[in-house]
């Protein structure tokens, strides 16, 4: 019947032009929503920053106290991994790739012998690892979007708690690190111990902690995100197999959660062994730091706090990458709609024109004929 | 910057609450009560829950509710990129608020419902225990029982932290009045 095919196209354009509406609004609702997460990320900046510096002052108090809670740990059995993804998806590869970076961590763990305790934030982890039978053992959700400072303390609460109770040595987190509004990119850092900040491995040390100068102040600032978690992200396989044995499958890993520059660092990093020793207390207006009360007490209450701060910036960045992804994979959704309704456009367009034809060559058909008949 | 004078601000992880040139900081550490003025010694220190004053270069006082946190006092050349000798103080929180912004109606509300909700608890941990006791001589072998009972104490610590941050949003509503 002609016009039958006609009609099904017009029908698909129609149900593509309604999607496209939907991705069109989501990139916009996206959009918006980057603006604010960013304006987050920035207002805890300040926050973070003076936290990083409390802590590498208070290392540098008592480094002894210190060792407990700071650097790298000697020795694993145990460690908790915290996984922080979305709840929603439709973001592109925002949770894929966080997601396949924590199954190669968990699995590159296990390799190594080290019983791993998994805790996720945001609801697509839990069925991503039910379904590959790794054992989640608390999942948090309805918090990825908009994370509260709340949030960021029950998650640090439960995370905190094995470590504090020994059952573990380390605590990693696997985030999307914002860098820019062009670049994303999945990061394992640790959490506990405190990874210091202060250490050689990074550049701006020489300014030591007394100077850490202007606004967002110091050490943990420039590259809030790259620079301070660096360090410890390649300390996470760098430092423990380096004394043991060469090179492991581990250190696969770590080029793929800091990069190569990382890397490099790692080597001065577990080199300078024990934490905060020798050149911890350049001469700068530091040093002489009192302490109320003393270094030990303050460390062990200041840690928990230290990874809330870690934790709420981890949720913050990851939640503005999610927007970010998520926009960008809108966006492309909407612009392939386009294409798409341009062609099946054309394609109805010739269907119709086509089956026009086809009637009119009926027609004549038919009335030559009649005319045929009638001077017969 | 005049005589006397140096940089205070005071941080929360969602906002700078207050950056401001002062003369003094007055609040209560773990030790005591502490007064910061220029040139004070570096130290860290922690600050427990109560009213934070800030004695502004220009202004009034500034009144703060602060639910614990930690300040770090710096003082030598360089800070701020500063050629001379000077101070600055750093106040970090996790949660506070500048007394004039405290909704003491909502505060009084909140004391009311951690109150009732306190007692609610105690309430129900008071039987427990006696059913807890009744139970053990009974039959012995309810020892899943006890599994409920700390995130009952997890809450009764929740309603009493949130019962002494409303007394101090109170407190320092009033000191300001």
């Amino acid at each position: 019947m002609p016009g039958g095919q006609e009609r099904a196209l017009r029908r698909r354009v129609r149900s593509i032009q309604s999607t496209k509406k939907i991705t069109r609004a989501m990139e916009l609702i996206a959009a918006s929503q980057i603006v604010r997460s960013l304006t987050r990320m920035t207002a805890n900046r300040p926050y973070r920053a003076g936290m990083a510096r409390i802590v590498v002052e208070a290392a540098k108090g008592d480094p002894a106290a210190a060792e407990k809670l700071l650097g790298a740990p000697a020795e694993r059995q145990a460690v908790v991994v915290l996984a922080i993804v979305a709840d929603r998806g439709l973001a592109g590869p925002y949770n894929a790739s966080t997601l396949r970076a924590t199954e190669r961590l968990v699995a590159d763990l296990s390799a190594q012998g080290i019983s791993v305790r998994l805790f996720t934030v945001g609801k697509k982890a839990p069925s991503y690892f039910r379904f590959r039978r790794q054992a989640v053992e608390r999942s948090f959700q309805q918090m990825s979007e908009r994370p509260s400072w709340g949030d960021a303390r029950a998650v640090a609460a439960a995370v905190t708690a094995p470590f504090l109770a020994g059952d573990v040595q380390q605590v990693l987190c696997v985030s999307m690190r914002y860098k820019s509004a062009g670049s994303q990119a999945v990061e394992v850092h640790q959490l506990l111990p405190l990874p210091e900040p202060g250490r050689a491995a990074l550049p701006s040390t020489p300014a030591t902690a007394g100077t850490p100068a202007t606004g967002t102040g110091g050490v943990a600032s420039a590259p809030p995100t790259g620079a301070p978690t660096g360090g410890p992200a390649v300390a996470l396989t760098g430092a423990p197999t380096g004394p043991h044995a060469g090179p492991t499958p581990g250190t696969g890993t770590a080029a793929h959660a800091g990069t190569a520059a990382h890397a490099g660092t790692a080597a001065p990093h577990a080199a300078a062994g024990g934490p905060v020793s020798g050149d911890a207390g350049e001469p700068a207006s530091a040093g002489y730091t009192e302490f109320e009360p003393d270094v030990e007490t303050l460390l062990s209450r200041l840690a928990p706090r230290a990874v809330e701060s870690e934790i709420f910036t981890a949720m913050l960045e990851g939640a503005a990458s999610f927007f970010t992804a998520q926009q960008r994979a809108m966006a492309a959704a909407s612009d392939n709609a386009d294409e798409l309704i341009r062609t099946l456009t054309r394609v109805m367009n010739r269907a119709r024109q086509d089956a026009i034809t086809t009637e009119i060559m009926e027609i004549v058909g038919g009335a030559e004929a009649l005319r045929h008949a009638k001077g017969a | 910057m005049p005589d006397g004078a140096f940089d205070v601000s005071v941080l929360t992880p969602e906002s700078e609450l207050l950056s401001t040139s002062a003369r003094a900081i007055v609040l209560r550490s773990s030790d005591g009560d502490l007064t910061v003025l220029d040139g004070h010694t570096p130290i860290i220190t922690d600050v427990v829950p109560g009213d934070v004053r800030v004695d502004r270069t220009e202004g009034d006082p500034v009144h703060m509710a602060v639910h614990g946190g930690y300040l770090q006092v710096e003082t030598g050349q360089g800070i701020d990129g500063a050629e001379a000798r000077s101070t600055r103080v750093t106040l970090l929180a996790a949660t506070a608020e500048l007394a004039e912004r405290i909704d003491v109606a909502r505060a009084e509300q909140a004391r009311a419902a951690a109150q009732a909700r306190i007692e609610e608890l105690r309430a129900a941990a008071g039987r427990a225990g006696a059913a807890g006791i009744g139970a053990a001589a009974g039959a012995g072998g309810e020892q899943g029982e006890g599994e409920g009972a700390p995130p009952e104490d997890l809450e009764l610590a929740e309603a009493e932290a949130a019962l002494a941050r409303a007394e101090v949003r109170l407190q320092v509503a009033g000191a300001r009045g």
